[in-house]
């Protein structure tokens, strides 16, 4: 008794440890996060994008924007992408063998002739039926393929593309007109970037004119008001944090961009995962540290690409669940990184963090809970302690979500109404009460999953913008 | 543990209470801030329109414009970009009496890295010289993006002794990709070239060590000065480019040496043989497109086996060499054959719109067993196949039956080559229409055989028995039936593609019409401006000349004339050669031209000076690429420097006009999207014609007419913002797919965008002759009232370009 007792006391003890540097972390990269964006915002102030527009130095870009199933979303966001302000582009669709009317859509809408084109085939992928031009939209090009998965269509779209760099758009999206410039400027600017990312963020119950987000309104559900707050986070100060630390792991398969040669390089998207946009950066940081090359892989805060989240609990469920089972597959897949010195901080801090916090939090979160009552049950530590614990448990679960909406209210000010202020702040606490705890029982299935090697992305919904 | 955790949370929670009062309070701070900002733009925009039209003097401006200094500079930083001349300088002055200048000097001197750095953006956007010393110090910062900033402050005061340090700084101790040093040096300016070019020839004749200078390895830094050397297309160092071609082996350098050669398009000796067989696919594709653009049809051969090379660039670098070569033919020949090179040539035979052979269409390794139907082939049927007459119907009924059969056969044959058809940019006169006569033709014939039948039927009915009549009008509606689906379907198709040729011709003209009228309008209204920023960036003139005449244009004719008197010696030393001379006389009579437009003056001279020496420059590059060209003409270096001083004067003359490359028109099959540029762009030249009858009114009524004229002035930008504003409304409408615009072009009847053109055309040009009467007629008499009634009726013109827009849209718009 007395044994388990100390192994139980030990155990709380290292709960608690576990517990205050998952915070400290939180807290350092809100600190540097917020240097970061300063000075970020500094640089843009005094460079003048417009430049970019004049100047034949920039680098032409291949959009691809895979696409299954996505008949309610799909005509705008390439309306989205064809209003980009950008001075040479091409965007290259890939339908994935959609069972809807995906393909009849963007015939309809666009015109579209059998094409001509001819390209290599570095990366391999399912059949391609038919390639097809538009003929209103000259730098339109629409890959008819059979069904491979969403990074199989990537690697299509890859193939296809005849620009040095490459931007990934989900087909849900759509993305700020001067948000291209933004996220290619880096590319111009310094030689080692590889790879850039840009914020997402959430588009339900935006006004959307034009296939542009014209103004920002706050999500009707609750489950969007969650992921709200959540997003920010991840964002404003997740991987600004991380990117400045040279320790970015993920960039969003929603809006990324990178230099062609270098996914080639790479073989492209991993077809047996369906965390495909974080396994591809683990695997790109491997292959430049093999090479011995110095780079860096960035995240802009403002080049903003908006999406659309689950509003309704299974689907948010499903999602999560997959994000999990895609976070432990691109780990586990990259396993080399783990704590390696020849990766910097990359292999000692950023992969162990994702590895222990992200892809393990949960089981700890639980085991933390049972352990906590197990403790409480066996009378080792008093009911007040246990309430101050989970007090500041909430409250340091309240507090980077509160920093990001300061960040957010210092910087981007997307939400223009006090309204929307106040009621983000009070979803920001109540997180911590209920969504918090369900979501971590979703990434707990997430787990679960993977240990039985389940496959597939399961249904989407979709609604049109 | 209880106490410390307790301490721990209230401190936290205090934390969390403290972040939400920031987010009030900096929710708070904004709103004052930016309503602050709109108050004080609210008073100083006026100020700054009566200063620019001289209603009130600089004094009076610089009192009522002040601090905070960022904030008036956020103000002016839209006008610092846009305008230039006479107002600009104005500007500038203006700046400099608010202390905003002074202002930014002493930060850059005295100020926190921020502000310095701030500072120097702003002192290189204004050109002010006297912070050279201070942007010289940020630039050996050891931030690097302080560096960079300097450096580009630097370049945008073009300071030639500062080239080296930019060059260095950027190449050596910031990570910029070559692309940003490039597109940071060139802001330099074309008058940097002859340094530039006397740098490598330094280093060529090794007196110059440039990784010394530099402080990066000689590739690098030579490869980027040939990078701002093509991008000035600066043609006196051709032969030190040809010198290094030939003994330069380092690829990089080779790369930039093709890609300056490339947009010189000026013709090579050096054999470009070894660099077609190249191990580097980078410079096999480099030379293959070098060739293209020069034309030189020296290597026909190497191209059309690079066709077959192993990298995709190559073949498709060498395909469009071949096509620019003319060797079109050649590809044809190649597609259609099964040889390597026949997959490239396809694709860039259909690029182009070219029609394919029909054997031997690219096949896709994914595409496998589906053939795949390619735009520009256009399957015209052969003779005899089903293009031949219907047989003549005899009046039996089996007669009429044959015929009728024979004429579905063809119509649905000439349906389904019509359906294949798949139309492509550039395929105006197609056979395509001539199918589609043909159908409508064959309808005609099948109607008419219908109605044989049906006669037949009658009179059979009358009098030849019930029962065969019967039958004959069972067959009747059978066949009435039957064919009835068929002829609705082509009659749908034919109605859907003839609209769809009227596009091809319509949208192309229109949009030339279009082009033409906004080239027309921009250079009306921005003659007064250009030309005073063009004669001052050519120093022809000092300021007090320009006060007297706005264009005397004499400083210009004079200078041009002494270069014709050069041609005309050329044209004497060349005549040898009949074709050279032809061209020679060409140039002659583009000089004439030039002098009699010009020798006339007046405010209409410069676009037509602008042409002239647009297709002066286009005359001489071809004169020099022509191949009966001596080797070395007695006069070439004359020539050379001829070109030079064009070259100086060209460029800064031209660069305000469209001209090819990226972004250009693609004609006829430019999209919606593209037209509304078009309209835009007139729209906006509305804008500065309003500003433009506003400079002319304040200059001819003297400074007394104070805020009335200032008001009606800014009532009729409204009035022009206000369109601008619907314009933009369904240009976004019309991209998501769903406005009034999108709903036209659905309809097919879109082309009533023509009809607002040809308004505004009509509103534009009353308007302009309104504000030319206006003038004259406010410069001799001063008359209050007659000034203020004038307004109003220009006021009306422009309200009336206004309804001609709404004419146009709010219909759709009422339908929607």
């Amino acid at each position: 008794m007395h044994l388990l007792l100390s192994i139980l006391l030990i155990t709380d003890y290292l709960a608690i440890g576990y517990f205050f540097l998952v915070n400290g972390t939180y807290l350092f990269l809100n600190i540097t996060a917020f240097f970061t964006l300063r000075r970020y915002w500094f640089l843009q102030d005094v460079v003048d994008h417009s430049r970019v527009f004049e100047s034949e130095f920039y680098k032409p870009l291949s959009i691809i924007i895979p696409a299954f199933n996505e008949e309610k979303t799909i005509v705008e966001n390439i309306y989205s992408a064809l209003s980009l302000r950008y001075p040479e582009f091409e965007i290259v669709v890939v339908d994935d063998g959609s069972t809807d009317d995906t393909m009849k859509y963007l015939q309809d809408e666009f015109r579209l002739v059998p094409s001509a084109r001819s390209f290599e085939t570095p990366l391999q992928t399912s059949t391609i039926h038919q390639v097809y031009d538009s003929l209103d939209y000259p730098q339109l090009a629409v890959i008819h393929k059979e069904n491979g998965g969403k990074a199989d269509s990537l690697n299509a779209g890859i193939n296809f593309s005849q620009y040095p760099l490459v931007c990934n758009i989900d087909a849900d999206s759509l993305i700020d007109s001067t948000a291209l410039l933004r996220i290619v400027e880096p590319f111009v600017m310094d030689k080692r970037v590889v790879a850039a990312g840009g914020t997402v963020r959430i588009a339900n119950n935006c006004r959307v004119k034009g296939s542009q987000v014209l103004e920002v309104r706050l999500p009707k559900s609750s489950w969007s008001l969650f992921q709200l707050v959540e997003y920010l986070r991840a964002f404003l100060f997740g991987r600004v944090g991380w990117a400045r630390l040279n320790g970015l792991l993920i960039i969003s398969g929603a809006f990324g961009v990178f230099r062609r040669h270098h996914l080639i390089a790479a073989g492209g998207y991993r077809r047996d995962t369906v965390g495909e946009d974080m396994e591809l950066v683990l695997r790109l940081n491997r292959m430049l540290k093999e090479q011995k090359r110095e780079y860096r892989v960035t995240f802009l805060p403002d080049p903003v690409c908006w999406t659309q989240v689950p509003e309704d609990r299974k689907s948010l469920q499903r999602q999560r669940r997959r994000w999990q089972r895609g976070l432990g597959e691109s780990l586990l897949m990259n396993r080399q990184i783990f704590f390696n010195p020849r990766y910097g901080l990359l292999g000692l801090v950023a992969y162990p963090f994702f590895f222990f916090v992200e892809f393990l939090g949960p089981i700890i979160e639980f085991c933390g809970y049972l352990l906590m009552l197990l403790t409480l049950l066996l009378g080792i530590g008093s009911e007040e302690l246990f309430f101050l614990f989970f007090t500041a448990a909430v409250l340091l679960g309240i507090l980077p979500s509160t920093l990001s909406l300061l960040l957010e209210e210092i910087s981007y000010r997307k939400f223009v109404r006090l309204r929307d202020a106040v009621i983000l702040f009070l979803f920001a606490m109540a997180e911590n009460f209920g969504y918090r705890q369900i979501n971590s029982f979703w990434r707990l299935q997430g787990l679960w999953d993977l240990l039985l090697k389940k496959k597939g992305w399961g249904i989407q919904k979709r609604e049109r913008f | 543990m209880i106490r410390p955790l307790l301490l721990f949370i209230q401190g936290i929670l205090l934390i969390i209470l403290l972040l939400f009062l920031l987010i009030l309070f900096f929710r708070l701070v904004y709103f004052f801030k930016e309503r602050n900002e709109a108050r004080r733009s609210a008073i100083w925009e006026p100020v700054l329109l009566f200063y620019l039209h001289d209603l009130i003097s600089l004094q009076e401006a610089a009192t009522s414009l002040g601090p905070p200094y960022p904030h008036l500079f956020n103000f002016l930083t839209p006008y610092l970009k846009n305008i230039r001349g006479k107002e600009g300088e104005k500007l500038q002055e203006l700046m400099e009496a608010t202390g905003l200048t002074d202002y930014f000097l002493k930060k850059i001197r005295q100020g926190r890295l921020k502000e310095r750095v701030r500072a120097a953006r702003v002192l290189g956007i204004l050109g002010d010289t006297r912070a050279l010393p201070d942007l010289k110090a940020l630039l050996s910062s050891p931030d690097s993006q302080v560096a960079f900033i300097a450096a580009q402050a630097l370049s945008y005061l073009g300071d030639r002794n500062m080239l080296i340090p930019v060059i260095r700084t950027i190449l050596s101790r910031t990570p910029t990709t070559f692309e940003g040093a490039t597109g940071l040096t060139v802001r330099f300016g074309p008058e940097i070239s002859p340094h530039v070019l006397d740098l490598i020839a330094r280093w060529k004749a090794n007196t110059l060590d440039l990784e010394e200078v530099f402080g990066v390895p000689p590739f690098q830094s030579l490869s980027l000065l040939l990078d701002i050397l093509g991008h000035h297309q600066y043609l006196p160092g051709m032969d030190l480019y040809q010198s290094l071609l030939q003994e330069d082996e380092h690829p990089e350098i080779l790369i930039h040496l093709f890609k300056l050669l490339k947009k010189l398009e000026y013709p090579v000796k050096v054999d470009l043989k070894p660099f077609l067989q190249h191990s580097d696919w980078v410079i096999r594709s480099q030379a293959s497109r070098l060739v293209g653009s020069i034309q030189d049809n020296c290597y026909q051969k190497e191209l059309t086996g690079l066709l077959a090379d192993e990298n995709w660039w190559v073949r498709y670098h060498a395909g469009r060499a071949l096509l620019e070569l003319g060797e079109e033919t050649l590809l044809q020949e190649i597609s259609s054959s099964s040889g390597e090179g026949a997959k490239m040539s396809r694709y860039i035979l259909s690029q182009e719109g070219r029609s394919l052979q029909a054997t031997g269409r690219e096949r896709n390794t994914h595409l496998e067993g589906k053939e795949p139907n390619y735009s520009g082939a256009f399957p015209f049927p052969a003779d005899g196949e089903g293009k031949g007459e219907a047989p003549e119907a005899g009046d039996d009924l089996q007669g009429i039956l044959q015929s009728l059969a024979a004429g579905e056969e063809r119509f649905r044959h000439l349906l389904a080559t019509v359906a294949e058809w798949i139309p492509t940019p550039g395929q105006r006169d197609s056979p395509f229409i001539m199918t589609l006569d043909e159908m409508e033709e064959s309808r005609s014939h099948i109607q008419a055989l219908l109605e044989k039948l049906a006669t037949r039927k009658r009179s059979l009915e009358k009098g030849e028995g019930e029962e065969e009549a019967q039958g004959a009008g069972i067959i009747y509606q059978k066949k009435l039936l039957q064919l009835e689906d068929l002829l609705l379907e082509g009659k749908k198709m034919a109605f859907n593609t003839a609209i769809f040729a009227v596009h091809l011709e319509e949208r192309g003209r229109a949009l030339e019409v279009m082009a033409h009228s906004f080239l027309e309008t921009f250079r009306l209204l921005f003659g007064s401006l250009e030309r005073m920023e063009i004669l001052l960036e050519e120093g022809f003139f000092s300021p007090g000349v320009r006060e007297e005449n706005l264009f005397p244009g004499i400083p210009a004719i004079q200078k041009l004339t002494s270069l014709l008197t050069r041609i005309q010696l050329l044209f004497e030393k060349g005549r040898q050669e009949h074709s050279f001379l032809q061209q020679l006389l060409g140039i002659q009579h583009t000089f004439s031209l030039l002098m009699g437009v010009n020798q006339e003056g007046g405010s209409g001279s410069v676009h037509s000076l602008l042409e002239d020496l647009d297709q002066l420059e286009k005359d001489l590059t071809s004169l020099c690429k022509h191949p009966l060209q001596p080797a070395s003409p007695p006069w070439r270096e004359e020539l050379s420097s001829i070109l030079e001083e064009l070259a100086t004067l060209a460029p800064p003359l031209l660069k305000s006009f469209p001209r090819e490359g990226r972004g250009r028109m693609v004609h006829p099959f430019i999209s919606l999207q593209e037209e509304l540029q078009v309209v835009e762009t007139l729209l906006e030249s509305l804008v500065s014609l309003d500003l433009l009858v506003r400079v002319e009114l304040a200059r001819s009524v003297g400074s007394g007419t104070g805020i009335e004229i200032g008001s009606l002035t800014l009532s009729l930008k409204e009035i022009v913002s206000e369109m601008m504003g619907l314009l933009s409304t369904h240009q976004e409408e019309d991209r998501r797919g769903s406005g009034p615009l999108w709903n036209w072009r659905q309809k097919k009847d879109w082309y009533n965008v023509s009809g607002l053109k040809q308004d505004l055309e009509e509103e534009i040009g009353q308007l302009v002759f309104t504000g030319e009467e206006l003038v004259r007629g406010g410069e001799g008499s001063w008359d209050r009232e007659w000034v203020t009634r004038e307004i109003s009726a220009l006021q009306g013109e422009i309200s009336g370009v206004g309804k001609a827009w709404q004419r146009v849209y709010l219909p759709t718009l009422k339908r929607k």
